[in-house]
């Protein structure tokens, strides 16, 4: 589809048929400081669709409190079935212009436009996890259609194997120059990638139990999972790949590919993990070291605990920890592994004890207000649609093409650290963005579309929007939090009042929490 | 979560934004101390052979660096001729044609004239122990450096510089302050720290589409101190107070202290500059945290490395030179820290990989300028084929909290004899 003259209703996209009536159920509007424990049936279906997906809006709760998160989970499973025609806003550009790409933002716009229309939500839930923990950049790897074409590996391996994905990731053009093993070559080579792909991609730095503790060596330290010469060996392993850029090819999408340069792969032998390597000769290497090292014994807990964290809660008990990792140990052949483990955290019987016990990421902040309430990503004659994302999630810190460092936007279970008398304030700047897009000319392109909320709502009256938004946005929130949304509405607010109680909720602290 | 001075704040109830209209600059009078440290990461592991070159052992660095014969522009050696203009004793009224002992990278000539000032001290040979230095992590030598500690599953460590801080008298924005966005160093068991992004101008809310509504505004700060529903929510609104707290004290100083003329080149200009700003408004923050990030230089070094470190000491340069002008450089410290050194050898990237020691800075009217520690052989390294520890950075760091009142044992788990640069 293209974006020029389009013009998309979110809200058109996610709600089903069935709408929530003006006034949302009792028990959504007297929720009163209490116990995670006694969240209502309609809350925990809020906040494991918060942590399963960019949120949901109120029909689509309902919808799924009715049927159930295990038959949402079984059609998410199966997301091949589900159509994501109408998640492709733009077509992406076939041509080069003068050389360049005609938009470079354009391949990161089509995976935030992606990640909030996709009915495949949990797959764009698990492709956000696995952009984080194999975190790559532009600003290193140069060509945002490389960039683009490593997102695309990253989600259609999101809820499969992690074997397959960590082979398909490693031999990324975008991967093999973010982490310098592109050209790697001879017998001191570059060690960048050998080293990380351990350290955070698959085992972690220390040898663990099942249970994610470190092991303690008999000298008193933690046993590390490699030693500084099954780094150096492990790079030679790796040598000989390079991205190779066809000249006659002038289709940015299709122009690279990663070869094989034989005179570039070290000969010598190879030693590493303490025996020597068989490594092939013939273009493998690459699959076959990441095919060792997927296996590894601590990739099971350093693994779970890190779906864990990002999921669960960022301090997982060992417990949780070691039924996750032998779920995913036993699942370590099958096509569909994390799917499986996903479950098998969902199904954990302290799941919903953490509800409202994290905090959301900025793009879940984003995505999530666009998703709860009817956004729009409006496409004019200057802008493109969802062009402004961009700048609200880099405003927030988490623009996904850009990690600050290889550690990704934050350490799993570090998430607090986003959290600071900065980033509450820029929360203010960027959701009065979305929230003022329509008021100022739409110089921005990504905003809450008042008329289509008002047609959802079915009510002028302002003790039914405020019952909306509460129940959109945080669950239903406090009496005092309801009391206050009332009073600003008034009897018969106009679009200013209903965009200012927008941007009021969006910068609550209980909007806030995950 | 740390929420102390938050915490102070959440419990005035009703009264938790009533600073907002307060103007705090007289705050900065009542502090107990006036000493002030600025500490500057500089991210990914700095090469800290090719920042200080050893010339007593030129021989052997030119035949580490040079692998491979390098491309134009690529080679990690710089040839003695280069080094000349840079050269060093550890006596720095020695001028750097006398110089025989060591040299700042050639991109270095700001560092170089702050050495001749006599306030900058170069501790050689600095790096984790051994037993960190195995895993070679990012992450693991970044916590490390940043809380004192080896820090191995440890969740959210307090700093050594938000420990040293606990309890230190500090103006209405509280002792702490980082303007790169972590406050990994600055939280202590009450210091916390304060995150302003330059410009420090922009610290405010932006209401949208009722910017002038007061309606809105009044709204929002009765949200604002609503009890939230969840412990998570209550930390986060916590920090919301604080920041709706600091603004009018934050957005007083940027107006008063304006610093137009501050040269701003890097990004790390940016940090410091407004550092300067708060630091000249008496803002009574004494610990400061800064970045500068991209040192981890596995590929292609010469065309990365000098120009960080000619803006390091640039940088560096131009924030003195505005502290003094407003005579407010007497009581201030800038120190460098660095995850860990690069290997001795280049690799066929013509960059380095991670290594072990390196060298920190040490900066400032109160420094006792000179070269401290012993550089580390060329020729004999650790197991893993590295720079040998010279000074445990602990070390480093105790000097520096001593030097702000503080007491390093607790903080860093044991006691280390003064390295003597301040």
């Amino acid at each position: 589809m293209n974006g020029k003259g389009w013009r998309g209703t979110l809200a058109c996209v996610l709600l089903g048929t069935t709408f929530l009536a003006p006034g949302a159920p009792a028990e959504t509007l007297t929720r009163t400081a209490r116990p995670p424990t006694t969240a209502t049936a309609r809350q925990l279906v809020q906040y494991f669709l918060r942590r399963f997906a960019f949120s949901a809006p109120p029909a689509t709760v309902t919808s799924v409190v009715g049927s159930g998160i295990p038959a949402w989970l079984t059609s998410q499973d199966n997301w091949q079935n589900l159509d994501d025609s109408g998640s492709e806003l733009e077509t992406l550009p076939t041509q080069l212009v003068n050389g360049s790409l005609p938009d470079p933002n354009i391949f990161e716009r089509a995976v935030y436009q992606h990640m909030i229309l996709t009915p495949r939500q949990l797959q764009a839930k698990l492709e956000l996890h696995w952009l984080d923990h194999f975190a790559v950049g532009l600003q290193s790897v140069g060509d945002p259609a490389l960039m683009y074409h490593y997102d695309q590996t990253i989600r259609a391996n999101a809820l499969g194997n992690f074997t397959t994905l960590l082979t398909a990731v490693a031999q990324e053009g975008a991967m093999l120059i973010w982490l310098d093993n592109n050209y790697n070559a001879g017998s001191v080579p570059n060690q960048n990638f050998a080293r990380e792909v351990q350290q955070l991609y698959s085992t972690g730095i220390y040898k663990l139990n099942p249970d994610g503790s470190v092991i303690i060596g008999t000298n008193g330290q933690p046993e590390l999972n490699y030693t500084q010469k099954d780094i150096v060996a492990l790079a030679q392993a790796m040598t000989g790949y390079g991205v190779v850029y066809d000249p006659n090819n002038n289709n940015p999408q299709t122009r690279f590919s990663v070869q094989y340069f034989p005179s570039n792969h070290y000969s010598g032998k190879i030693k590493y993990w303490g025996k020597t390597q068989k490594v092939p000769t013939d273009g493998t290497a690459i699959a076959y070291v990441m095919g060792q090292m997927a296996v590894r014994p601590s990739v099971a807990p350093f693994e779970a605990k890190e779906l864990l964290q990002r999921f669960m809660t960022e301090n997982p008990t060992p417990a949780d920890i070691s039924a996750i990792a032998a779920v995913w140990e036993s699942t370590k052949k099958a096509p569909d592994q994390i799917a499986q483990v996903i479950n098998a955290i969902v199904n954990l019987p302290d799941f919903n004890s953490y509800y409202d016990s994290m905090l959301k990421q900025p793009a879940e902040l984003v995505f999530g207000a666009l998703r709860q309430l009817p956004g729009v990503m409006q496409a004019t004659a200057n802008v493109e649609p969802g062009n402004s994302l961009l700048g609200e999630l880099n405003g927030l810190g988490q623009q996904l093409f850009y990690p600050p460092t290889v550690f990704s936007f934050y350490r799993p279970g570090d998430l607090t650290t986003t959290d600071n008398t900065e980033t509450v304030l820029d929360r203010t700047n960027v959701f009065a963005n979305i929230t003022n897009a329509q008021q100022s000319g739409a110089y921005t392109d990504t905003y809450i579309d008042i008329p289509t909320l008002r047609t959802l709502i079915g009510s002028t009256n302002g003790t039914d929007i405020a019952a909306y938004l509460l129940d959109a946005m945080v669950d239903g929130g406090s009496p005092q939090l309801q009391s206050i949304l009332r009073a600003f509405l008034g009897k018969t607010p106009d679009d200013n009042q209903v965009l200012g109680a927008i941007w009021l909720l969006l910068n609550a602290p209980d909007y806030t929490v995950n | 979560m740390l929420i102390k001075r938050r915490n102070i704040l959440g419990s005035m109830g009703g009264l938790a934004v009533a600073p907002l209209f307060c103007n705090s600059l007289a705050a900065a009078e009542t502090g107990a101390s006036d000493l002030i440290l600025v500490s500057i990461l500089l991210s990914g592991g700095n090469d800290g052979l090719n920042t200080v070159v050893p010339l007593g052992q030129y021989s052997d660095y030119y035949k580490l660096r040079t692998p491979a014969q390098p491309p134009p522009g690529l080679n990690m050696a710089y040839a003695e001729s280069d080094l000349a203009l840079l050269a060093f004793n550890s006596d720095p009224s020695v001028p750097p044609l006398q110089a025989t002992e060591y040299a700042f990278a050639p991109s270095m000539l700001a560092m170089r004239d702050l050495y001749t000032s006599g306030k900058l001290a170069v501790i050689a040979g600095v790096s984790l122990p051994l037993a960190e230095i195995n895993a070679l992590s990012h992450a693991n030598a970044t916590m490390d450096w940043l809380t004192g500690q080896i820090n191995i599953g440890v969740v959210e460590p307090p700093g050594w510089l938000g420990l040293t801080l606990d309890g230190a008298a500090a103006g209405t924005l509280g002792a702490t302050a980082s303007l790169s966005g972590s406050t990994q160093l600055l939280v202590g068991n009450t210091a916390e720290g304060l995150v302003i992004n330059p410009p420090m101008d922009y610290f405010g809310i932006s209401y949208g589409v009722s910017d002038s509504t007061q309606k809105l505004q009044s709204a929002f700060k009765k949200i604002g101190v609503l009890p939230a529903l969840s412990p998570t929510g209550l930390a986060d609104q916590a920090t919301l107070q604080t920041a709706l707290a600091d603004i009018s004290a934050v957005q007083a100083i940027a107006k008063h202290e304006k610093a137009q003329n501050y040269p701003l080149e890097s990004w790390l200009d940016y940090q410091l500059r407004d550092i300067g700003r708060l630091i000249v408004g008496g803002a009574g923050i004494r610990g400061y945290f800064a970045e500068q990030g991209g040192y981890d230089t596995h590929y292609q070094q010469e065309l990365y490395q000098p120009t960080l470190l000619s803006q390091l000491g640039q940088s560096i340069v131009n924030f003195y030179e505005y502290l003094a002008a407003a005579g407010a450089s007497q009581n201030v410290v800038i120190m460098t820290m660095s995850d860990f050194g690069r290997t001795p050898h280049a690799n066929l990237d013509f960059g380095s990989d991670h290594g072990a020691a390196t060298v920190s800075f040490v900066f400032g009217d109160m420094v006792k300028g000179g070269v401290y520690g012993t550089y580390p052989s060329l020729k004999q390294f650790d197991p893993n084929g590295n720079l040998k520890l010279q000074v445990d950075f602990r070390n480093v760091l105790s000097d520096l909290i001593v030097w702000m009142g503080g007491n390093p044992t607790p903080i860093l788990g044991q006691t280390y004899p003064s390295l003597g640069f301040l």
